[in-house]
């Protein structure tokens, strides 16, 4: 015969026997998860990335209970801890964060939004694209005489003389000449602290940053032109602020007949990507006890 | 009057050795000064959910109160990862979208099938003798 003991240890104040098991501290018929370990790990994340992994090992050759948490930086600046999984505020958009256990490691996942690069649509309006073939089609190349375009993007959120990594304006092209010849392009920006209406008006101060390109891709297809000096040259202005507009010329290079690209869905955009990092921190309760 | 009595055991792991009258909660395996997480129930339970559809599975703990709990849920049965899951309802594309909550009778927790076939999932959930809300 096997002699049967309980431990307990009550409340201040509470029979061993209260019914209420939350006033009991200890009970001999309930486990208590027992911790093996506490792992931890940053991920960093800077521009172009917007999904990572985090692998850290317990090596306990079965599937263990945990708890996982993270430490990061909030979008008002204030270090915050949070159980997994989230999904919260980023610094400009949203992250998702879980994270699983096997028989020998855990793993944090994060999906962000990348919160380098900032994206500036072409809000179409009469005053933000010009041509001297169709006043609201962005053109440039040669359908029998030479066609230049400009295009103006709104509330450019970069600070005076900022550093930025890359600027392009990815230009959709709708539409596309018959020439197999690839359309030649030149692009300055529009060197005003703060780009008013481009409307019936390409002849303004150009940057002296000037970009040549010769564009082969074909119509259903987005292609890049470095504008990054361009910007740079702008945001240096003296009366350059954020929040500014910005304006940018496409001409004609000397595209041979029919070699032309248009924009007539307006999908065009302006990228850019900055500098900078920032870390997440995880931390990982392992606990001896196994999941089944 | 009430005899009052406790019971501290230190971890003595730690060097140099904790005094028994340590106030920091760390330097102790149990301390009757402050209560416990009891494991009231364990259990690993499963549901067949059809592509698109979404499985319930609700667990009675026969506690008087919302008590607290966590689970751990495989969110592909082919891939066997555990993941950590707390109550919260996420949203995302490719992101698996289970939820769970507690009340005064049961645990519930909801499955969503995003795959093209039908599919069982494991669920693994600790409910607590302690509070949870």
């Amino acid at each position: 015969m096997t002699n049967l003991y309980k431990f307990i240890i009550a409340k201040n104040g509470y029979a061993y026997n209260d019914v209420d098991i939350r006033n009991i501290l200890f009970h001999s018929d309930y486990k208590l998860l027992k911790q093996f370990s506490e792992l931890s790990g940053t991920l960093t994340f800077s521009v172009d990335e917007n999904y990572k992994e985090l692998t850290l090992y317990h090596n306990l050759g079965y599937v263990p209970v945990f708890i996982p948490f993270t430490e990061r930086e909030n979008w008002d600046g204030n270090i915050v801890s949070q159980l997994l999984p989230i999904a919260a505020d980023g610094p400009t958009g949203y992250i998702y964060m879980d994270a699983y256990v096997d028989d020998t490691k855990i793993v944090f996942r994060v999906g962000t939004s990348d919160e380098f690069t900032y994206y500036y649509p072409f809000l179409f309006d009469y005053t933000d694209v010009y041509s001297n073939y169709d006043e609201f089609d962005l053109i440039f190349g040669n359908d029998g005489n030479g066609r230049d375009g400009a295009i103006r993007f709104y509330n450019i959120g970069l600070n005076k003389n900022e550093s930025i990594l890359s600027a392009n304006i990815e230009f959709w092209i709708s539409e596309k000449g018959s020439s197999n010849q690839d359309a030649k392009l030149q692009c300055w920006g529009i060197d005003e602290d703060d780009c008013g209406s481009i409307y019936f008006n390409l002849g303004r101060e150009k940057t002296t940053a000037r970009r040549t390109q010769n564009v082969a891709a074909g119509a259903g297809s987005y292609f890049g032109i470095d504008v990054t000096e361009q910007v740079r040259e702008i945001i240096a202005r003296n009366g350059w602020a954020n929040g500014n507009h910005m304006g940018f010329y496409i001409f004609n290079d000397g595209s041979s007949s029919n070699a032309w690209r248009k924009d007539t869905e307006y999908k065009t955009y302006l990228k850019i990507r900055l500098p900078g990092s920032y870390d997440i921190k995880f931390k990982g309760i392992v606990f001896l006890d196994k999941i089944l | 009057m009430t005899d009052i009595f406790g019971l501290k055991v230190i971890d003595t792991t730690i060097s140099p050795r904790p005094s028994i009258d340590s106030t920091d909660p760390d330097d102790f395996i149990f301390n009757s000064i402050w209560n416990t997480v009891k494991i009231w129930k364990s259990q690993l339970s499963s549901v067949t959910v059809t592509s698109g559809g979404t499985g319930v599975i609700e667990i009675n703990h026969l506690l008087s109160f919302i008590p607290a709990s966590i689970i751990f849920i495989e969110t592909n049965p082919d891939i066997p990862k555990r993941f950590f899951w707390s109550g919260n309802d996420l949203a995302g594309d490719t992101w698996q979208v289970p939820s769970s909550y507690c009340d005064s009778t049961k645990l519930h927790i909801e499955i969503g099938n995003p795959f093209p076939t039908t599919k069982t999932f494991r669920v693994f959930s600790l409910i607590f003798a302690d509070n949870g809300q």
